[in-house]
């Protein structure tokens, strides 16, 4: 081999070389979301990777990893006023769902390539083993992937309602104090009897916990003194676990938002 | 360091047609030479003879292959490893190479131009374009620990440096993750807008500000489409990921 040819003059043109940047645009996220409850609310935090809208398919967003067949996602759909559902199949994937025991499931095939905006928030759920195949125990976790943003997001509470919410936090996100739900807020003011409604444990009603506002107190949660006999409202240090979203409850005729 | 032996000279060799009293460098080095990660050279890496003008410090070498400041330093021959060594090379300093020896000094340097088609695969040396320039490289470190000037009077102190990381050209893309998949415990990522001089891999931690290199500890090169595929572990500590230049 010509030696010279091997390493040909090379970089005559360049007289100085600006350094680049090979890190990725993006960053991927993936969150663990540990929950032992059959029905949980799942948040989207996280939009499509190497997409640029504030949005994501739950499908992509929702890891089949520790799902079971039969296990299946519910998203509210305020158009068909019906649920868009998606149920693991036989094959372990996500399929587009016709039919959920116990919801009225819009039966239109676009239902599967649905992208749901960031911060909303969807049903996941994962029925008993004597209700169906499951083998996987709930106390493993359940994944969420996507690409991680900072800002962008917001969510709009309907008034005088029932709003599905996905913080979009890469940590727990603590509900009252400085850079917690409460700091959120951007749009309205929360009204007394407002209610947080976090699934976290258990079957049905039993994993809820219910927090309350109370103005001059924040979200809240009642105590009985039984001495006493007076009730007080003190308010909660709890955190919205990391991947879940919650149900928010509203009282007054005014919507509320929340920017993440 | 490596012994290497690298000789400058002139002498009347007829052939040469370019100048009167042609410039010779030969150059060697004794091995076993490794790469600077401690692995032993490969048959067919590349040495490469690189001249640097007096009294100007050699500013390195690109991951594509070309000098950084190539006003004052030039690539000027190449020889393969053999045997874990660089072997005799005669190069002659002709044309216009034949004012190299009065005007500047010579250092051999070891490239490492290892690529990997998938992180898994073994490590081959990297091709070389067809226009003979190399076509990514890595790393590289100075072999040349002195010169023996020989008969040549030309001949003047050798580069001093050591292993340093290869600087990347302005116009490298910046690549895109475009979709993740997880499956039978593997994170797949695509990625977008890669160069095929760089190395690719995956950085990922639990933290933003934590982002340790702690998945894919073999870099995988970047592809002429652009489009390549990073496969790690799906550690259940880890929560971010990015991809970053190895």
């Amino acid at each position: 081999m010509n030696m010279k040819s091997l390493l040909a003059i090379a970089g005559i043109t360049a007289t100085s070389v600006a350094c680049a940047t090979v890190t990725s645009q993006n960053t991927l996220c993936r969150i663990a979301v540990n929950s032992t409850a059959k029905s949980i609310i799942l948040a989207l935090p996280l939009q499509t990777v190497g997409g640029t809208e504030m949005s994501i398919k739950v499908t992509d967003l929702v890891m089949t990893t520790n799902l079971d067949e039969g296990d299946s996602l519910l998203a509210w759909n305020a158009t068909e006023s019906t649920w868009d559902a998606w149920v693991i199949n036989s094959s372990g994937n996500w399929a587009s769902a016709t039919s959920v025991s116990g919801f009225d499931v819009n039966t239109s095939p676009a239902a599967e390539e649905t992208a749901l905006a960031c911060g909303k928030a969807v049903w996941l759920n994962r029925p008993d083993p004597a209700e169906g195949s499951r083998t996987n125990a709930r106390t493993l976790p359940v994944y969420l992937y996507g690409q991680y943003f900072t800002s962008g997001a917001s969510t709009t509470v309907a008034a005088s309602g029932s709003t599905f919410v996905g913080p979009c936090a890469t940590t727990a996100l603590p509900i009252n104090g400085n850079g917690g739900l409460t700091s959120k807020k951007t749009v309205g003011e929360f009204a007394d009897g407002d209610q947080i409604v976090v699934v976290n444990t258990g079957n049905t009603n039993t994993g809820r916990k219910t927090y309350t506002y109370k103005t001059g107190v924040g979200f809240a949660t009642q105590s009985y003194d039984t001495e006493a006999h007076t009730v007080s409202w003190t308010a909660t240090t709890d955190t919205i676990p990391v991947g879940l979203g919650f149900m928010y409850v509203r009282k007054a005729n005014t919507g509320l938002t929340f920017t993440w | 360091m490596k012994k290497l032996s690298l000789l400058i000279g002139a002498t009347a060799m007829a052939a040469v047609s370019f100048a009167a009293t042609p410039t010779w460098v030969e150059f060697s080095s004794k091995g076993p030479d490794k790469y600077a990660d401690g692995e032993f050279v490969q048959d067919g890496e590349i040495y490469a003879l690189v001249w640097v003008k007096a009294g100007a410090e050699f500013e390195g070498i690109t991951a594509d292959g070309k000098v950084v400041n190539a006003e004052t330093s030039k690539l000027v021959a190449g020889a393969r490893a053999k045997d874990r060594h660089c072997g005799t090379t005669f190069f002659t300093l002709a044309g216009e190479d034949a004012e190299l020896a009065s005007t500047g000094s010579f250092a051999v340097y070891l490239l490492d131009t290892r690529v990997r088609a998938t992180a898994d695969a073994e490590p081959t040396v990297g091709a070389v374009n067809t226009d003979g320039t190399v076509a990514a490289v890595n790393t590289y470190s100075e072999v040349a620990a002195s010169v023996s000037a020989g008969s040549a009077a030309n001949a003047s102190a050798p580069v001093a440096g050591g292993a340093v990381a290869t600087v990347l050209p302005g116009n490298v893309p910046q690549p895109v993750v475009t979709s993740i998949k997880v499956a039978g415990g593997k994170v797949i990522v695509t990625v977008a807008d890669t160069v095929p001089y760089v190395q690719y891999g995956i950085s990922s931690g639990d933290k933003l500000d934590n982002m340790e290199k702690n998945e894919l500890v073999t870099g995988v090169n970047g592809s002429p489409d652009g489009d390549i595929t990073l496969i790690v572990d799906d550690p259940a500590e880890n929560r971010f990921f990015k991809v970053i230049r190895k």
